[in-house]
């Protein structure tokens, strides 16, 4: 499971390196997109432009990741796949999430950051 | 348990079943596998390479989530109650699938010798919990899932067998694919 993340005016977008957001991947994703949450925001924009599948336990995955958010922050969705926003619309869980049919592109992190960043930029 | 429900024919039936040059045949694709989560994933991403162009995308999107819900379930559960009976027992389930490009929509079967599957399972309520709240649960989406997706679903137990089939219209009869038994 890889992100990329980029700074935006109040948060980061992260980008979603893989095709597909499932069971097979869904604790792995969780764990990294909580250490990501823990580090950044307020904003967590979870661009989702590249992921072409996902099931209930990818979902559940960042479901459980905004569940966890600290008060100050929010996490919002953009740049959902037909297969994604599927699952989204079925579950109505496209009417918890603030949803952007694109993401805003931001300012690339340096793979080094204070070198406290071992998920920037890990593919 | 140990008993296999059919010779264990090499399990990597990855072949193309009437595939190559046959582009009037209606696609196949059968799997045999070990239900765990990586072989459901590179089954459903054979299965797309199959039927991609072939048969209406969103209907197999819907195919896919579908057998994702379903196989994933049974790499979880199958081998019996509790996650710890997963973990003790990995691959110690063996799973059918089989789908079949049919009137327009998909037709599968999904065959296993893992442990009977729950009543509730399939007769759940069919209203998901407010949106709010199913967001904090943030899980019991699945069967929700299998049943609005799905036509024609039946469960049975064959001795040491599940057998659920169903069917996933195509693009333009039933669409949304509610269950809205008797209506229309």
């Amino acid at each position: 499971m890889a992100f990329t993340i980029e700074d935006i005016a109040d948060g980061v977008v992260v980008r979603v390196c893989d095709a597909r957001l499932d069971a097979a991947q869904a604790i792995h994703f969780k764990d990294r997109l909580r250490d990501v949450v823990g580090r950044n925001g307020p904003l967590i924009l979870l661009d989702l432009g590249k992921v072409d599948f996902m099931d209930s336990s990818g979902l559940g995955a960042i479901l459980a990741i905004r569940r966890a958010l600290p008060r100050t922050h929010r996490m919002e969705l953009a740049a959902l796949t037909p297969n994604v926003d599927r699952v989204f619309r079925l579950t109505r869980m496209d009417t918890v999430f603030t949803i952007h049919e694109t993401a805003p592109a931001g300012t690339p992190r340096p793979v080094r950051n204070g070198g406290t960043q071992p998920l920037d930029g890990l593919a | 348990m140990g008993r296999s429900p059919v010779p264990p024919a090499g399990p990597r039936r990855g072949g193309p079943v009437g595939a190559a040059g046959h582009s009037g045949t209606p696609p196949l694709f059968h799997r045999v596998m070990d239900a765990s989560l990586t072989e459901v994933r590179q089954a459903l991403i054979d299965l797309r390479a199959r039927f991609d162009g072939r048969v209406d995308s969103d209907a197999l999107g819907r195919l896919e989530l579908v057998l994702a819900e379903i196989l994933n379930n049974i790499a979880l559960h199958g081998a019996g109650t509790g996650e710890s009976a997963a973990a003790a027992r990995p691959g110690s389930v063996t799973v059918h699938l089989s789908v079949t490009s049919h009137g327009g929509g998909l037709a599968c079967a999904v065959i296993d010798d893992g442990a009977p599957l729950p009543a509730e399972c399939l007769v759940t309520a069919d209203r998901m919990p407010a949106p709010e709240i199913a967001a904090m649960n943030a899980g019991g989406f699945g069967w929700y899932i299998i049943r609005d997706l799905t036509q024609s679903l039946f469960y049975f137990r064959e001795n040491t067998l599940n057998v659920l089939c169903f069917h996933i219209p195509g693009p333009s009869a039933g669409r949304g694919g509610q269950v809205r038994a008797g209506v229309g």
